[in-house]
């Protein structure tokens, strides 16, 4: 399906782009249990920055694409915004009711509801926080204002009524959530990959195929793929959120508070890698292009890394595998470049996600025999994870914190 | 039944997901603090108000989704 706006794949730096901003595949595991952990922590006042934070990226992707395609009218650029929404997995938007002083927009299709519902059978209060703050972003570059022209309510939810659609509304206020100042690429480096034996994983033939693939919204803005629903979400995005939370939690409670939030931070990358490392090497088009090429399970290690290339992550390379570890070691890891585009040199490692992925990786390998092709679902989680065993990491370098790479050491416990 | 703190979280652990105690954590963070209570260290021994030992309680039924026997 041909779509009226460039995505653009930046090979040498392991990203996509659209309009200026990174986009990454994430998996609605990922999604939900981020934003749970952030609303976990009731005295935080998060629902601004997770609204803030969308507005940023829509506003900034927008202007740009709007700018690119000499779209002039905001009939033109409505049908380009929602177009982008849905190819990006994130739902349908018909934004046609919304005019300069704001209006009301309902959707029967949004991820986060439905991944709430899909995960948890549904939430206590609404939690399309995301499209809220994307929705008012896209109507301010709509209409040609300033980031933050729109206040935002969203009161009614499919993941927490009856209701069949979520319900959004704009009006011409003052914005109810910081306006961020948007970071796009962000400070990317020359990569200069490390010499490392993977044969016989061929890590640019898999690359170039995965990326080659049509992972895209269907009609209703939702992308099944790899027994999970995918966005094409925003790397600022991410990065924004958990920084935020981050920040709030040690400027309330010092150190405390990062001890608190780190962990959960992590968590989501390890359930997000068992459930979409996990699928995709219980996938057929693993089955077909990559899998027969394997026959050791360091090569399921090499094979899933050079997968993981094509996720807009950055560049993931690994090295030393074996049951006891492997090092592994990003160029450009997003949340890293994130973090220096946004806050500037980090004083502690924030690759989370990373870390989160790597042990997550690895568990899959050596300690869920992902080879056997097991059921991914929570029963499997909870055996492999509630005993002692499996896999831990140390981030040895951090790119955000000066560190030409970032290199995670995982080892078994 | 869980009458301590311990107990409460070794519940916890076993009727919630895998990183139950790690999401009580975020929940009771603030009182945490007060208390001068490490819940990543908890032990048999360790003592709190009952103040607290009830919210730890609150914030593990939300967690495992059902209550904690009493």
């Amino acid at each position: 399906m041909s779509t009226s706006f460039p995505a653009i794949l930046d090979a040498a730096h392991r990203r996509c782009f659209v309009g200026g901003e990174p986009m990454l595949f994430h998996c609605h595991h990922y999604n939900t249990f981020l934003q749970r952990s952030i609303q976990d922590a009731y005295y935080i006042e998060s629902r601004p920055f997770l609204i803030g934070g969308a507005a940023e990226v829509a506003h900034a992707q927008l202007l740009s694409l709007f700018r690119e395609l000499h779209l002039e009218s905001a009939a033109e650029r409505m049908a380009v915004a929602s177009e982008l929404y849905r190819w990006a997995g994130f739902g349908t938007f018909d934004l046609s009711s919304l005019g300069p002083d704001g209006g009301s927009v309902a959707t029967t299709s949004s991820h986060y509801a439905m991944a709430w519902r899909a995960k948890w059978h549904g939430a206590s209060s609404p939690v399309c926080l995301f499209a809220s703050g994307w929705l008012a972003g896209a109507a301010a570059a709509v209409f040609g204002l300033p980031n933050g022209s729109f206040n935002v309510s969203h009161e009614t939810c499919r993941a927490s009524s009856e209701s069949p659609t979520c319900i959004f509304e704009l009006a011409r206020a003052a914005a109810n959530y910081p306006v961020f100042a948007p970071v796009g690429a962000g400070p990317l480096t020359e990569h200069r990959p490390r010499s490392i034996d993977t044969a016989p994983v061929d890590y640019e033939g898999i690359f170039g195929a995965l990326t080659g693939m049509e992972i895209v919204g269907d009609a209703n803005g939702v992308i099944p793929a790899f027994g999970v629903f995918l966005t094409r979400h925003y790397a600022n995005y991410y990065n924004r959120i958990s920084f935020e939370f981050l920040r709030s939690a040690i400027a309330q409670f010092g150190d405390a508070g990062r001890e608190v939030v780190e962990p959960l931070l992590i968590e989501a990358g390890h359930v997000c890698a068992f459930n979409t490392f996990g699928g995709i090497m219980t996938s057929s088009e693993w089955d077909a292009l990559i899998r027969p090429n394997l026959t050791t399970r360091e090569h399921w290690v090499h094979g899933m890394t050079a997968a993981a290339n094509a996720l807009g992550w950055g560049r993931w390379q690994v090295r030393e595998v074996s049951t006891r570890g492997a090092e592994f070691i990003l160029h450009d890891d997003y949340e890293s470049i994130g973090h220096l585009g946004m806050y500037g040199r980090a004083q502690n490692n924030v690759s989370y996600l990373a870390e989160g992925g790597a042990i997550g990786l690895m568990n899959l390998v050596y300690y869920g025999d992902i080879a056997s092709k097991p059921t991914l679902d929570e029963t499997f989680y909870d055996r492999l994870f509630k005993g002692e065993g499996g896999y831990c990491a140390k981030v040895e370098r951090s790119q955000a914190m000066g560190d030409d790479v970032t290199v995670i050491h995982v080892r078994h416990v | 039944m869980p009458k301590t703190l311990y107990e409460v979280l070794q519940w916890a652990k076993e009727n919630g997901e895998v990183k139950a105690v790690d999401r009580i954590r975020v929940f009771v963070l603030p009182n945490a603090l007060r208390e001068g209570v490490i819940l990543a260290a908890v032990n048999p021994k360790t003592a709190c108000s009952r103040e607290f030992l009830a919210e730890v309680r609150k914030a593990a039924e939300a967690v495992v989704g059902k209550p904690c026997p009493n």
